[in-house]
């Protein structure tokens, strides 16, 4: 006998009335039950988690109070930002992947803007990134665009650990669809190569879907961003 | 957003989330965690959280990706303990009981998704396609992949 997914059971729990799967359920002991747990831990959100992490993820998130965008004199091709205060809290939502953490900022009405996951920027926007490395670390940063195409962004020459800016702007190519930014510690060329190339093959999907390169054993984190028009 | 709206979705989304946290991560402290942390994701996108029909796919979609990083972390630090998750329905080419953390470790983030959509929330191709943002097609290929290499590799390490 099958028995609907997890997530059909969320939706019966919103809206009984509506369900698709009420007659299944009416006459399922073993869906019973299961809506019962969730029940339960529905009960236990309310009462233990909502209150103990309501004012945590209310919070604002952060933004810098004092950020300079200037236009580079040199060809006039690069943007740069000058960001006067250290990076964001550590419980920022755009920062992940302890404990190597990747920050991409964006210009954002005249202040530096940090990016959550996935979210979008201009397709030709400069971009900032920042860092933070729990112990020394052998640093690269690259990314990943919709065509496969990966592109390098920095590697550092000697080890670096703690926050740590990376020198420059890097200014988007132009064209619109997902780029994903990796960070990667200590990772030797040739797996590195050969777990880029797994994702590179599922073009925008895979861009989108791996968060982390699979099968690699070295540190590593990523923020996906969606170039729009 | 301000407060008062923001407490609203918590309420509202929060035990979804915390259900699907507390299925993935098997830890209450864990779940815990793990659920303020995929709701602020979720925050960043907050058109998404205005009807069920967009918010649950969504919420699945974000609530998965991030927990099962948080249990990739959690292996590569060797924390192993309750990482197994128990299998929903029985499948011909995948007859374990339980969909261990070593066999799922071996394979890409989406493939990871998509083996736990079906296998473990007992999920239709087309409903992991849907709350995934990903064609059906690219489910069955991935899933018959990843069946094909689990097994082997189960049958290697039963050698």
């Amino acid at each position: 006998m099958s028995h609907p997914s997890d997530l059909k059971l969320e939706r019966h729990l919103l809206d009984p009335g509506q369900s698709q799967i009420g007659d299944h359920v009416s006459g399922c002991e073993l869906c019973q039950g299961r809506l019962l747990a969730m029940r339960q831990q529905g009960e236990d959100f309310r009462r233990f988690v909502y209150p103990a992490t309501l004012d945590e993820v209310s919070r604002p998130r952060w933004r810098p109070r004092q950020a300079l965008w200037l236009l580079a004199p040199a060809a006039g091709l690069a943007t740069v930002l000058l960001v006067t205060r250290p990076g964001p809290p550590a419980d920022y939502v755009g920062t992940k992947g302890q404990p190597l953490e990747l920050t991409v900022y964006v210009a954002r009405d005249s202040s530096a803007h940090a990016l959550a996951d996935g979210e979008s920027v201009p397709a030709s926007a400069s971009l900032r990134m920042r860092v933070h490395a729990a112990s020394p670390c052998k640093l690269a940063v690259f990314s990943l665009d919709g065509n496969g195409e990966s592109s390098n962004l920095y590697a550092s020459p000697d080890r670096v650990s703690g926050a740590f800016e990376l020198p420059g702007t890097v200014r988007l190519d132009g064209k619109v669809g997902p780029e994903r930014i990796f960070a990667v510690c200590e990772a030797p060329k040739g797996p590195l190569e050969e777990a880029i190339r797994r994702v590179a093959g599922d073009r925008e999907e895979g861009v989108r879907h791996n968060a982390t390169l699979s099968d690699v054993e070295f540190r590593q984190t990523s923020v996906l961003i969606e170039k729009t028009p | 957003m301000d407060r008062g709206k923001i407490a609203e979705l918590y309420r509202t989304w929060g035990p979804a989330i915390y259900r699907r946290c507390l299925r993935l991560l098997r830890d209450t402290e864990a779940a815990r965690d793990a659920t303020q942390e995929v709701f602020r994701k979720a925050l960043s996108s907050p058109e998404k959280l205005v009807s069920a029909d967009t918010a649950l796919p969504f919420i699945y979609r974000v609530a998965t990706n991030h927990c099962l990083n948080e249990r990739r972390n959690a292996g590569r630090r060797g924390e192993t303990e309750l990482m197994d998750l128990d299998v929903a329905s029985e499948h011909p080419d995948f007859p374990q009981r339980r969909l261990v953390q070593r066999v799922l470790a071996r394979f890409d983030a989406r493939t990871q998704s998509i083996a736990v959509g079906v296998l473990v929330d007992g999920m239709e191709h087309e409903e992991v396609a849907d709350a995934l943002g990903i064609s059906r097609k690219t489910v069955s290929r991935k899933l018959a992949r990843f069946l094909e290499n689990a097994r082997k590799y189960l049958e290697r390490s039963a050698a």
